[in-house]
């Protein structure tokens, strides 16, 4: 039974990695599907809520809990100071997406930056959450893995049922189609972007503690986001279950690479998943032949 | 209504309108016929308030419209753009919905969607599919009813009949003037002057950007430079 039981544990930890990156991938397709342009920006702000939710729990000693949700605050309100400084201006001249793109690699680089000048370069870690593990079929599943699954899934149903029944929701997929006339039948697009932002912000907050709390807290962690954009692509840019796909997808197959193969290997694998989807379906699983584009 | 006093609008350095006077009164279809590229759409854009003019001064009842898209909406403009610009990803009753942005008042909204279905019967039976899946003459009278929830003051068609049938032309055109005797006002944009001409009460002609004729529409049918510039007709 022994393989029965790893296989089921590299299942569900492959799982609870690709419901993080699932959120993480989100917050990249969501901001694309508006503005059109990757925003490299998404991972220091994933880093920052790592930063905040550790500061949480340290300093005020809140419970896990209440740390995340302010983690959710603080890099919502930090995306969506991002937007108004390095976006907005861009939007309102209607520059091309490149400028987006550098300008969210400046905003990247400064906070990153900001980071190191501030706080440091030491990695700090979490205080001990969610260590148990629960025993299904003899196998051991760690009990951080079941709650990032569970949260991250209720996250994403959640925004899914936000974009798909509340007025705010449809204006969002309506202007992910065509900003110009969702401004000119009365939503205020500047208010709209927030929104995304905060949403963008909010799931990266979510998934900066999860990383937090499963590795350490420090100013580079944003680089796992490269996995979360690999996802993002992987599902094809600016879908959103296109995104929740190539998480899942990714997640799984890096945590089987990692056992059943190699840890050296894994990030060899994800990459060389990417160029290969890329190759057969160059617009990635979901992308452009579906109708939904957020 | 609507006043535009002056109104120049430019793309860069290239003058799209040239000191544009334009009057529509309650009630009125106002007709603005003129070729491509004679900045019919600019000027339509820029009352919807999503082109900043250089100068000039448009007003809706008195009161300007800013060069913000969402206040021009809220103080009474509804859209319907060229080629439709439908949101092909939602469904025809949630392209409605958004036309209703502005408005909280859900029983309001829903009476006035199920008008629409009567309205344009072929959108009843069609409430659940995406827009992306009509045919040109469903999105347009989509176009027309999506602009119409927001209960505007003023409505601006854009190109109604673009790509459409002689047949759904027509019928578009029927539309309008059903819609006009519910008491919205119309300002209509076309490049099929004929059509345009006779669904209108008043007209104006515009020639590279700028107003060159203003009449009744009856009057604007039977001028010579109207019949030979727009309804193809050879001089005697």
């Amino acid at each position: 039974m022994g393989e029965l039981k790893v296989f089921l544990q590299t299942l569900i930890t492959g799982l609870a990695i690709g419901g993080v990156y699932a959120l993480m991938a989100v917050g990249y397709s969501l901001v694309f599907s508006i503005l059109n342009f990757s925003n490299f920006a998404h991972g220091v702000v994933i880093m920052l809520g790592a930063y905040f939710g550790y500061y949480m729990c340290t300093l005020f000693h809140l419970p896990i809990s209440l740390a995340t949700t302010g983690a959710m605050l603080g890099a919502g309100l930090l995306a969506i100071a991002n937007e108004k400084l390095a976006y907005r201006p861009l939007r309102l001249r209607s520059a091309v997406p490149l400028y987006f793109m550098i300008s969210a690699m400046g905003a990247s680089m400064f906070l990153e930056n900001m980071v190191y000048v501030t706080v440091g370069a030491h990695f700090f870690s979490y205080p001990e959450v969610f260590k148990g593990s629960l025993s299904i079929l003899h196998a051991k599943i760690g009990l951080l893995d079941v709650v990032a699954l569970c949260v991250s899934a209720v996250a994403i149903t959640g925004l899914t049922l936000f974009l798909n029944k509340a007025k705010l929701g449809i204006a969002i997929r309506a202007a992910s189609r065509d900003m110009t006339v969702a401004g000119a039948l009365g939503v205020n697009i500047d208010k709209l972007l927030s929104v995304v932002f905060f949403i963008a912000g909010a799931f990266a907050g979510i998934a900066g503690v999860f990383l937090g709390v499963k590795y350490m807290v420090y100013p580079t962690m944003g680089w796992i986001t490269n996995k979360a954009y690999i996802a993002a692509v992987i599902g094809g840019i600016g879908s959103l279950p296109g995104a929740v796909i190539g998480g899942i997808i990714l997640g799984v197959v890096e945590s089987f690479v990692a056992t059943y193969v190699s840890t050296a290997l894994r990030d060899v694998f994800s990459f060389s998943l990417l160029v290969v989807l890329l190759m057969v379906m160059p617009s990635g699983l979901l992308g452009k032949t579906l109708e939904e584009k957020v | 209504m609507l006043k535009i006093e002056n109104l120049s609008v430019y793309y860069g350095k290239i003058r799209a309108l040239n000191n544009v006077s334009l009057e529509v009164r309650d009630g009125e279809i106002v007709s603005l016929i003129g070729a491509n590229g004679a900045g019919k759409s600019t000027l339509i854009w820029t009352v919807a308030g999503c082109i900043k003019p250089l100068s000039g001064r448009i007003t809706l009842d008195g009161k300007e419209i800013p060069p913000l898209p969402h206040v021009a909406a809220a103080m009474g403009i509804g859209l319907s753009p060229e080629r439709r610009r439908l949101f092909p990803n939602l469904t025809v009753r949630e392209n409605l919905l958004m036309g209703a942005f502005l408005r909280n008042d859900k029983e309001g909204i829903e009476r006035d969607a199920k008008a629409m279905y009567e309205l344009f019967p072929v959108l009843a039976k069609r409430k659940e599919q995406y827009a992306g899946t009509l045919s040109g003459g469903e999105q347009q009278m989509l176009a027309i009813a999506r602009a119409l929830m927001s209960k505007p003051k003023l409505l601006l068609l854009d190109e109604p009949s673009l790509g459409l049938s002689p047949l759904l032309t027509s019928e578009v055109f029927r539309k309008i003037t059903e819609v006009n005797q519910t008491g919205v006002t119309v300002l209509l944009v076309e490049q099929n002057a004929k059509k345009a001409l006779k669904v209108a009460h008043r007209a104006y002609v515009i020639e590279a950007g700028r107003i060159t004729m203003e009449d009744s529409a009856s009057k604007l049918l039977e001028s010579d430079h109207v019949r030979r510039a727009y309804l193809g007709v050879r001089g005697e």
